[in-house]
Parts: structure tokens; C-alpha cells; sequence
């Protein structure tokens, strides 16, 4: 048996509160499949980010662990890209746009020009060329999270962790990052872990969706999306299965199955 | 209980430091030759004799009844004063650059011209306390009410409030916290004037005795004067807080939220 | 006639009126008199002052004790504010102490200082330093304290060491409050250095306006007056100027 990419055991998380603990995730395990695509879906307040925060190693679990291509995580593991849910405040307003993307590249000893040419590729994926110059907070704040989306691609990941990155782009927009997602995964082998409010976008997307329910939240259900890659915007979201699963899985989200 | 121990904890990670501090000083200065520089032993015997309680009445009474009357009167006259131009667009205009430029002028320079105009006794101390504090409140209420925010103004608007009652409920509640940080200002100054306005009146007071101590080679006894000035400016500064988080309970909670 | 008027800054209207009213005052008011200067004797006052050497030996040497002490006190108050706001206990263990020294202004311990030093440049320069040093260390440990969370965690998951974060991340998130810290110490500086004078004897325009002023020289008493709220203002706009410029991101 192969080493999953990223490995969940048991993992519970208690925030401390002033009248004893908010008891979040009880013993959550999954399994990611290296270079696989997983969508977490679940109501609001269930515990998403908090999970998302534990994989990327910026908080420990109460119990269980976590492994990352067999190493026990500690803190951010090697080959980690992030678009955060407040992506407002994960740029740096002191910085350039292209600054902010190549500041993580500074370590990679690439070249000053490769650097450079680096920053305009993943610019001109997010559809963001001629930005170069701009502070963050001079653009809108759908423009800002594909800055987010853009550094975090720059990077080459091989892991690619991403909480909510679509929430405030106009649908056109959407489909177009949703597909150069789906792109870089193909092209560099990323296993990613994305969580959506979006079910469609769930099912367009995932190799597997992971439901979280309850309080404290654990895994309810994980579908498998039988749907064969490479998907189109138009062709997969008519297919009857994507119907199918769209159906299931918000039933699940909302408790109902 | 555990909030009592988190504020143990608390109060022990901010004394340490000071009680190293002390310690030290007392420890350093123990054998202190330098007529400079004495034990903080033989400061601290001084400072009993001094200030427990027998100068008291003479030197720190009346100093503190002139800062907190010359205080008040820069109060009464600031706020009022703050509250009528800062609700007219113009008169901001107008005011603001001559309440910039007094008060851009160190107060304490406005003491030896105090000194020519009304002579050495309380009652210039008090005028002079009284008009350096009133710049920074002044300044600090013009900008409040002038800065309402605009929604909740709108709002009071739209409920039909009569001007009067836009003044009172809505303006002035909605600057307290900037007038708060004017006072505060104002407070301080008010205390360093007081030290001055003696310093340079000699006379009474615990600047005067202070300043006077030292004139005389003193050593000990201008010791004591300093280090009781310093704790009174510091806990001064503590009553000035408790009373502005007690009036501004509902600005600190709203903070706490967002 | 109106549009005119309208046309004409504020500042210049009020500055007219309010000279005229000075005016007024100082020669009819129940003050007037020989030790009250009008706004004309004030202004004469400084015109003469103007020419006069040992005015601009004294500006220079206030300016000299607020620039050097300035300069010292920021020297040692923002890396220490870094070292101190880097992590949560050395913030919170400093924090009293450092309250304590900021609230105690430095015309207390003027007494010691003359004692110590005696009444020179040097005096002033410590007092200027006293003066700054424990608000602008605070306030910049403050800062970096304060640094967006987020963006620190963002930082984390892209594995920046601490140095990075410290100066990619947290120190120019803290330079909006090391900005503010090391404007109301300009001015800190230029009032602590007068009063230093004025007080403790130190050289420069403290000094010379109590001279003048117990030499009963009123109009040029009033003259430097006016010099001192002047230099006040030009040093307030020089700091706000090269403010805006370095931290541009913030007042978007
Ligand atoms: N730092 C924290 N301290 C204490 N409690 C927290 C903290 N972060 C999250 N929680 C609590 O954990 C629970 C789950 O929060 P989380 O942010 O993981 O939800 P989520 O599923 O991401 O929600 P959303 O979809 O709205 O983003 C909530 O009840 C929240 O109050
Ligand atoms: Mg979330």
C-alpha cells in the first residue's frame, strides 16, 4: 500500500473557552490519496477551517495525529501553498502585488529573472496581468483572493490547501479559476484540499468530498465523484451522475439523509 | 477560580520587573559614597519622615487642589467652547489653525507670562494650569463632535430629533471617547504646569520644595520630592483611567466585540 | 466682494481676526498694560529678535537637544520594542514598568538631572531621551504585537523563519504605530528641550525667555513665544510629511 499524502488519525481539537472547552472535531479520520483533489463541505460553524488549520500545521490536535507523506506534523510541512478564507488579510497591504507573490519564491534560489517570469505566468493564469505594480488594497476584493490564488500556484505546491478561495469572485470568474485549478493539479501532480460552501463546485472539482456534520463534527460520509477527468464547465455539470451527487451530498450537508 | 488565577498570573508577569528594579537600586545604592546618588535606604528613611504624613498638608495639598481646580476650570470652559464650534462646519475652519498654534507652543513657556501678568501667587498657577490644559480638550472636542458618524447622524436625523436633542444624545455621547483622549491630555499637562508654575513661583508646593532641595544641596530630601512626584503623576494617571473606563463603558465593550 | 473672501484660506482670515482681538485686548482689556504685549509689541518683539545672534545661538541650541535626544531616544526605543514585542511574556512583563516611566514627565526627575549632570546640553538631551524613549519602545512593542494574525499564519504555512516575519510581516505593520509613536515624540522633544531650559537651567530658548522675562523685557518675552509656536508647527509638518510617505498604505 502506498503512503497517503496527507493522513488524519483520530484527530480531535477542544477550543479552550472561559466555562470549560468548545469540543469541535471528534475523532475525524480520512485518508488523501496523493495528487487527489478532496472537497470539505459542511454547514457553517462545523469545523472546516479548524481542520484546514490543523493539516497546515498551524495548530495541533487535542488527540490523534496527523502525518504528512509519513512524517508526523509539527509545523507547516515542506511543499505547503494556502489561499486562507480571509484572504484580505493574508497579502501584505506594504507590498506590491508582485512582491507578494515572489516574497515565498525568494527562498526557492531561483534566479532574479525566473523569479520574475514566474510571478507573470501566475499572474496571467488568474487573469491578473498588468497588476504587477498595484498595492493589494487598490484592488476589489475578488482581484485581492486571485492575488491569494496566484502566489499560492507561484510556488509550484505539491500540496495545496485552500479554505473557501472563490467565495467573492463573479461566477464567469469562478468557472475560469475552478478549471485553472483543476489545470495546475494535472500539470504539477498537487493533491489539494479545498473547503466549499459551493456543492456544485465540490462535485465539479473533487476526486472525493468529505461531509462533516455534528457537533462536535465528524466525518458523516465521503463520496467518491465518479465523474472521469479532464471535466468541462459544460459537459460535466449536464452529466446525470453530477446530479446525482449534488443531490447526495446536500442532503447529507443539511442532515436530511 | 481560574479567572482569579489568570489574574495572578497577570499581576506576577507585570511586577517582577519593578520588584527586580527596586531591589537592585536598593542593593547598588546600598554602600552609594556619591553625595549624588544616595541609598535607596536612607531615601526611603527621608521619605518617611517627609511625605508620611507630615509635609503633606503643606507642599502636596495645595499643589493637587491647584491641578485639579485649574483642571476643572479648563474643562468647563474647553467642552462647551469644543461643542459650539465643532458643530458648525465654518467655525472649525476658522478656530482650528489659532488653537493649533497655542498649543503648539510648550506650555510651560506660558508660565513666565502668567508670571508677568498676575505675579507669583495660586492664582496664577491656577490660570496657567487652567489655560494650557484647555487647548488639547478643546482640539479633542472640536474633532469629536465634528467627526459624528455620519450614519448614526443620518438616522438621528430621520427619527425627526430636534436639534437640541441631536446635540445631546447623539454628538456628544459620539465624541466622548475622543474628548476622553483631550482630557487625558490635558490632565497631563495640567500636572506638569502645576510643577512648573511652582518651580518658577517659588513658594509653596511639592515642585517648589523639590527644585528648592536641590538649590540648597538637599540631596535627600530632593530625592524624596522626585520619587513622589513620580508616583503621584503615576497614580494620578491611574484614577484619570478608572474614571474614563467607568464613563466609557459602552465605547470599551463595543470594542471588545469587534 | 464675497467671492474673494471665499477665496482666501481660513487660516489666514483667523489669523487676522485673531491678531486683531490680541490687539484689542492688550490695549484695552482689564489686563492691559506694561506687562501685557499687544499683538503688534509681540511682533516687533520677534522681528527684533530676528536679528539679534543670541536668539538664533538659542534656537540652535534647542533644536540641537530635542534633534540629538530625538535621534538617541528612537535609536534604542525601536529595536527594543521589536526585541520586546516578539514574544508575549516579555511584552506583558515590560509593560507596567515601561507605563510607569511614560506617564512620569520628565520635569520630575529635573532636579536629579541637574544634580547629576548639571544644567547643559547634555542635560536636556537626557531629558529629551527620558522623555521618549519608554512611549516609543511600548508603542512600537505594541505594533508588532498587534500584527494581523492571519497574515503571520500565512507566513507560517509558507515556512518564513521568525526573522522573516519580523521584518517582512510585523515590523511594517507596526510602523503605523511606531509612526504615530515618533510624531508625539517630535514634539515631545522640541517641548521637553525649552523646559529643560526654562526649568533646569539648560541652555537655549528655555533659557533665553526666562532671561528676558525676569529682565523685564515683555515685548521680546512675547517674541519668543511666538518663535516657539512656530518651530512647533514647522516641526509637526515636517514629521507628518515624511510620514506619509514612508507608511503609504495606511489612510488608504
Ligand atoms: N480560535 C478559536 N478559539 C475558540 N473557538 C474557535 C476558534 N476558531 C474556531 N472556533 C470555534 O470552532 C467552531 C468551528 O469553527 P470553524 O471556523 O472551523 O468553522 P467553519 O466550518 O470553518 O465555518 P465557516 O463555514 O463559517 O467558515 C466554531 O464553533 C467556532 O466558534
Ligand atoms: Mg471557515
Amino acid at each position: 500500500m502506498t503512503i497517503p499524502a496527507i493522513s488524519i488519525r483520530d484527530v480531535t481539537m477542544d477550543y479552550p473557552t472561559p466555562d470549560g472547552v468548545n469540543h469541535v472535531l471528534d475523532h475525524v479520520s480520512y485518508d488523501v490519496a496523493e495528487g487527489h483533489f478532496v472537497s470539505i463541505v459542511g454547514p457553517s460553524g462545523v469545523g472546516k477551517t479548524t481542520l484546514l488549520r490543523l493539516l497546515t500545521g498551524l495548530a495541533s490536535p487535542t488527540g490523534g495525529e496527523i502525518h504528512v507523506r509519513g512524517e508526523r506534523l509539527t509545523s507547516s510541512p515542506e511543499g505547503l501553498a494556502v489561499v486562507l478564507q480571509d484572504y484580505t488579510r493574508s497579502l501584505m497591504p506594504w507590498l506590491t502585488v508582485a512582491k507578494n507573490i515572489s516574497l515565498p519564491l525568494r527562498r526557492a534560489k531561483m534566479s532574479r529573472s525566473a523569479v520574475q517570469e514566474r510571478v507573470q505566468e501566475s499572474l496571467a493564469e488568474v487573469g491578473l496581468t498588468g497588476t504587477e505594480r498595484s498595492y493589494p488594497w487598490q484592488l476589489s476584493g475578488g482581484m485581492q483572493q486571485r492575488v491569494s490564488i496566484a502566489r499560492a500556484i507561484a510556488v509550484r505546491p505539491s500540496i495545496l490547501v485552500m479554505d473557501e478561495p472563490f467565495a467573492s469572485v463573479d461566477a464567469q470568474t469562478r468557472f475560469d479559476l475552478e478549471d485553472l485549478v483543476l489545470k495546475v493539479r494535472d500539470d504539477f501532480g498537487i493533491t489539494t484540499v479545498m473547503v466549499t460552501h459551493d456543492i456544485d463546485e465540490a462535485v465539479y472539482l473533487s476526486d472525493e468530498i468529505v461531509v462533516l456534520h455534528g457537533k462536535p463534527a465528524a466525518v458523516r460520509d465521503v463520496v467518491k465523484v465518479e465523474i472521469p477527468f479532464p471535466r468541462s464547465q459544460m459537459a460535466t455539470r449536464n452529466d446525470h451522475r453530477f446530479a446525482e451527487l449534488r443531490t447526495r451530498v446536500y442532503g447529507m450537508v443539511r442532515g436530511l439523509e | 477560580m481560574t479567572r482569579f488565577w489568570r489574574w495572578l498570573l497577570a499581576v506576577l508577569i507585570g511586577a517582577w520587573l519593578p520588584i527586580v528594579f527596586v531591589a537592585w537600586w536598593w542593593n547598588a545604592s546600598a554602600e552609594s559614597t556619591n553625595p549624588f546618588f544616595p541609598p535607596l535606604s536612607v531615601i526611603w528613611e527621608q521619605f518617611k519622615v517627609n511625605w508620611i504624613f507630615e509635609l503633606v498638608p503643606v507642599h502636596v495639598v495645595p499643589s493637587i487642589r491647584n491641578l485639579l481646580i485649574g483642571f476643572l476650570i479648563a474643562v468647563v470652559i474647553a467642552i462647551p467652547a469644543g461643542t459650539l464650534i465643532g458643530a458648525s462646519r465654518s467655525g472649525t475652519r476658522y478656530v482650528e489653525p489659532i488653537v493649533d498654534f497655542i498649543r503648539s507652543i510648550p506650555p510651560v513657556a506660558l508660565v513666565p507670562i502668567f508670571i508677568l501678568l498676575l505675579g507669583l501667587d495660586a492664582q496664577m498657577r491656577i490660570t496657567s494650569i487652567a489655560f494650557s490644559a484647555s487647548f488639547p480638550i478643546l482640539l479633542a472636542t472640536i474633532e469629536g463632535v465634528r467627526s459624528t458618524n455620519l450614519v448614526v447622524l443620518d438616522t438621528a436625523q430621520s427619527f425627526r430629533l430636534s436639534p437640541s436633542a441631536i446635540l445631546w444624545r447623539v454628538r456628544l455621547p459620539g465624541a466622548m471617547p475622543t474628548v476622553f483622549s483631550g482630557l487625558q491630555v490635558g490632565f497631563q499637562i495640567a500636572f506638569v504646569v502645576t510643577i512648573a508654575s511652582e518651580v518658577l513661583g517659588s513658594g509653596f508646593g511639592l515642585g517648589a520644595f523639590t527644585l528648592i532641595a536641590t538649590d540648597s544641596f538637599l540631596i535627600v530630601d530632593a530625592w524624596t520630592g522626585v520619587v513622589l512626584l513620580g508616583i503621584l503623576g503615576y497614580l494620578l494617571n491611574i484614577v484619570f483611567d478608572l474614571v474614563e473606563r467607568l464613563s466609557l463603558r459602552w465605547y470599551y465593550g463595543q470594542k471588545k466585540l469587534s | 466682494m464675497p467671492g474673494i473672501i471665499r477665496r482666501i484660506p481660513a487660516g489666514v482670515i483667523s489669523t487676522i481676526i485673531a491678531l486683531l482681538i490680541w490687539q484689542l485686548i492688550g490695549s484695552f482689556g482689564p489686563l492691559a498694560g506694561d506687562s501685557f504685549a499687544t499683538a503688534s509689541e509681540a511682533i516687533a518683539g520677534l522681528a527684533s529678535l530676528l536679528t539679534d545672534s543670541t536668539f538664533w545661538a538659542a534656537v540652535g541650541q534647542t533644536l540641537q537637544m530635542a534633534v540629538i535626544g530625538f535621534v538617541i531616544s528612537i535609536v534604542i526605543a525601536v529595536p527594543l520594542g521589536l526585541l520586546i514585542g516578539l514574544s508575549r511574556f516579555s511584552y506583558r512583563s515590560t509593560k507596567f514598568t515601561f507605563d510607569f516611566f511614560k506617564v512620569i514627565p520628565p520635569i520630575v526627575i529635573i532636579p536629579i538631572a541637574i544634580l547629576a549632570i548639571g544644567p547643559n546640553i547634555t542635560m536636556g538631551v537626557v531629558l529629551v531621551i527620558f522623555a521618549n524613549v519608554f512611549a516609543v519602545a511600548i508603542q512600537t512593542a505594541y505594533g508588532v504585537r498587534d500584527t494581523d494574525p492571519v497574515l503571520l499564519e500565512t507566513m507560517r504555512c509558507y515556512r518564513f523563519g521568525i526573522l522573516q516575519q519580523l521584518l517582512y510581516a510585523r515590523l511594517p505593520s507596526a510602523s503605523a504605530q511606531i509612526a504615530v509613536a515618533i510624531r508625539l515624540a517630535a514634539s515631545a522633544a522640541l517641548i521637553v528641550a525649552v523646559v529643560a531650559g526654562l526649568v533646569g537651567g539648560a541652555p537655549g530658548l528655555g533659557n533665553l525667555l526666562m532671561r528676558l522675562q525676569s529682565g523685564g523685557q515683555v515685548e521680546k518675552t512675547y517674541g519668543v513665544l511666538l518663535a516657539l509656536g512656530i518651530l512647533g508647527i514647522l516641526m509637526s509638518r515636517l514629521i507628518v510629511r515624511g510620514q506619509r510617505r514612508i507608511i503609504f498604505w495606511s489612510g488608504r
